[in-house]
């Protein structure tokens, strides 16, 4: 027990010390975890690892490589997102800039022990930051105002985009049990436990949310193994974000991530040295608070990845593949007298297509990953890996409040390096 | 396939062994040795301290060369040289997984001719007796497999785990660890096992005849 309490004592520190993460399958990283992020994001049926079993299926820690002892994993994930974003008032100007930041930490951890001596119940828990998005194009060629040569009282200036600086960092503790059934038959629930902050360029504003998340993992044989997980909306509301109707005073804004639901199959071929899993999710954006609002479509997300055992008990080779389509439903054609109304505050059209496209630019949707995995000794392994998410660009072509022609652009690229260590005791 | 007749003294000529003690067997045993765990496990000496409940049917207590009516049983009551115990737990999936592997080496050896002197023991580690019997039918063990609720062999491995295959070699009064798999036996670690285990076997039949 002194043992389990240093751990989960540790976890705080990784716990409060949250960053930015960027955006992979709109607002959330395609996995957690060195093994499940190099493996295209998957991990509901047969996950190798305990952050990524408390992170894809809790019931799976049942089913682990380890399941009959304690493992405890160190992860980091580096993310180097490249985001550009421009604005093209034909005949006039075009402005363009790139998000300054370039790294960011992301850590988590992840701890899996059996809580009878038979080992039928499991207790898990995971820290990580899951999600994030942000761009900052303060002091760049899009943080300006323009001219607007009306008269009095018309103001002279108006900022020629919002969402110039977004900052949406959220830190998850997720402590989860797991009991298996029967052999064959597992069931799990984990706990999501937020914290996030949301800065809109008026402060940083809290945020807590909670949910569950509960899974099963069936194994019909011992090569083939399927699992199910659902993940409930998880709402926090932000005080005093940002001036939406530009009355003075800074308005609050509700987001949620929104209620998943996912399924995954595993098969190990060639006498278990290739394991290779399929994962798909719904994601539902369309009903989750603040993205509804923002105009997200649902996102059916499909992982594939593959371990293949060069060295049988010592060295894995793993890769994997990752699509969800952009969320980010593209507007064309508003007028320049349009407004939008969100969450009971309305604005102008042009400035909310600027802050969903410029402000949260969640374009990504084609992953590739590779990764090695080593088993140092029995009780320590460590696992390094890539991930590349390719380029996608969105634009959108409408008319700024001034009347002129307007057609703005997002784009973004990243680039993620993951390592882990695991300690089994 | 039935079990073997108990072990006995048979002359080596074709299929048959004999299997004995060596007096060169210890050195052997260091030569031939390989061990997932690392040297100091392969020289420890195994006692007899810990017991398992005697297998109910005739034939499983005659395998291992077991009086009729004993209750109880230690490894180093099984009259046989060479012992192989194939540590499982019914809800350990690398166990399951392992189960055909460890039947791959079951059956080389018996085709072997060394199956007299080289017998299989599974262990349920944690296992009530339905759970073992249930184990060992839904994976065709053709050797017997007796429950170990409490754990029982921890006493002599403290960090013993499930999907563990040790081979011991009885020295004397004890028997000494030989080999020990740790995880995931795949088809390709059975065979490699099985060459092993046969020509150490045979080597110290051999050494036998000639002492």
């Amino acid at each position: 027990m002194k043992k389990i309490t240093r751990i989960l004592a540790g976890l705080l520190p990784v716990a409060l010390a949250s960053t930015p993460a960027f955006a992979t399958n709109g607002d959330n990283l395609i996995g957690v975890g060195a093994v499940s992020r190099t493996m295209g994001g998957v991990g509901i049926a047969n996950p190798q690892d305990a952050v990524s079993a408390v992170f894809a299926n809790p019931a799976a820690m049942c089913f682990g490589p380890v399941c009959d002892i304690s493992e405890f994993d160190f992860e980091g994930t580096i993310f180097i997102p490249k985001i550009n974003a421009s604005v093209n008032l034909p005949g006039l100007a075009k402005f363009s800039a790139d998000s300054k930041g370039h790294v960011y930490p992301i850590p988590a951890i992840g701890l899996s022990i059996p809580l009878d001596e038979a080992q039928r119940w499991r207790f898990g828990l995971a820290a990580y930051g899951v999600t994030g998005l942000g761009v900052d194009y303060r002091d760049t060629s899009l943080d300006q105002s323009l001219k607007t040569g009306l008269p009095a009282p018309a103001p002279a200036e108006v900022p020629l985009i919002a969402g110039e600086y977004t900052s949406l960092q959220i830190m998850k503790f997720a402590p989860s049990v797991a009991y298996q059934v029967t052999d064959q038959f597992s069931v799990g629930l984990a706990v999501h436990l937020n914290y996030a902050t949301l800065d809109l360029r008026n402060g940083s504003s809290p945020g807590y949310g909670i949910g569950v998340q509960p899974g099963l993992v069936y194994r019909p044989t011992p090569e083939l193994s399927v699992g199910l997980i659902y993940i409930s909306p998880q709402s926090s509301s932000y005080s005093q974000v940002v001036d939406f109707d530009g009355d003075g005073h800074s308005d609050d804004l509700k987001l949620a991530a929104p209620q998943q639901v996912g399924l995954g199959i595993g098969y190990e071929f060639f006498d278990h040295t290739l394991m290779v899993e399929g994962n798909v999710k719904w994601l539902n954006w369309s009903n989750a608070h603040g993205y509804e609002d923002f105009d997200w479509e649902d996102q059916w997300v499909f992982g594939l990845g593959a371990q293949y055992a060069l060295i049988p008990g010592k060295l894995y080779l793993r890769g994997g593949y990752n699509y969800g389509k952009n969320p980010v439903q593209e507007h064309n054609g508003w007028a320049p007298t349009d407004v939008t109304t969100v969450q009971g505050k309305t604005m102008p059209t042009y400035y909310y297509e600027t802050f969903r496209l410029i402000g949260f630019p969640a374009l990504l949707e084609h992953h590739l990953t590779v990764g090695l995995g080593y088993e140092i000794s029995e009780v320590v392994s460590a696992d390094v890996g890539f991930m590349y998410g390719f380029s996608n660009s969105m634009s959108q072509t409408g008319s700024t409040p001034l009347g002129g022609s307007v057609t703005m652009e997002s784009t973004l690229e990243e680039y993620g390096v993951d390592f882990s260590l695991k300690f089994r005791f | 396939m039935p079990l073997p007749a108990p072990a006995k003294r048979l002359t080596f000529r074709g299929n048959t062994v004999r299997c004995g003690m060596s007096k060169f067997v210890h050195g052997l045993a260091g030569l031939l040795l390989f061990s997932a765990v690392g040297a100091e496990d392969a020289a420890l000496p195994v006692s007899s301290g810990v017991t398992f409940p005697a297998p109910a049917q005739p034939e499983q207590r005659q395998y291992l060369g077991l009086p009729a009516g004993a209750a109880e049983f230690s490894l180093a009551d099984v009259q046989a040289d060479w012992l192989v115990v194939d540590v499982f737990d019914m809800y350990c999936h690398i166990c399951q997984q392992s189960a055909p592997a460890v039947r791959r080496l079951y059956d080389a050896i018996q085709k072997a001719g060394v199956g007299d002197c080289v017998r299989f023991l599974g262990v349920g580690l944690g296992d009530s007796p339905l759970e073992a019997s249930t184990y060992a039918r839904r994976f065709k063990l053709e050797f017997p497999a007796v429950p170990d609720r409490a754990k029982r062999l921890r006493k002599m491995f403290p960090r013993l785990r499930a999907s563990t295959l040790i081979v011991f070699h009885r020295v004397g009064n004890t028997r000494q660890i030989f080999i020990r798999h740790q995880g995931l036996l795949r088809k390709k670690d059975a065979d490699q096992l099985a060459e092993k285990i046969i020509a150490a076997a045979r080597d110290s039949t051999t050494d036998s005849d000639h002492s």
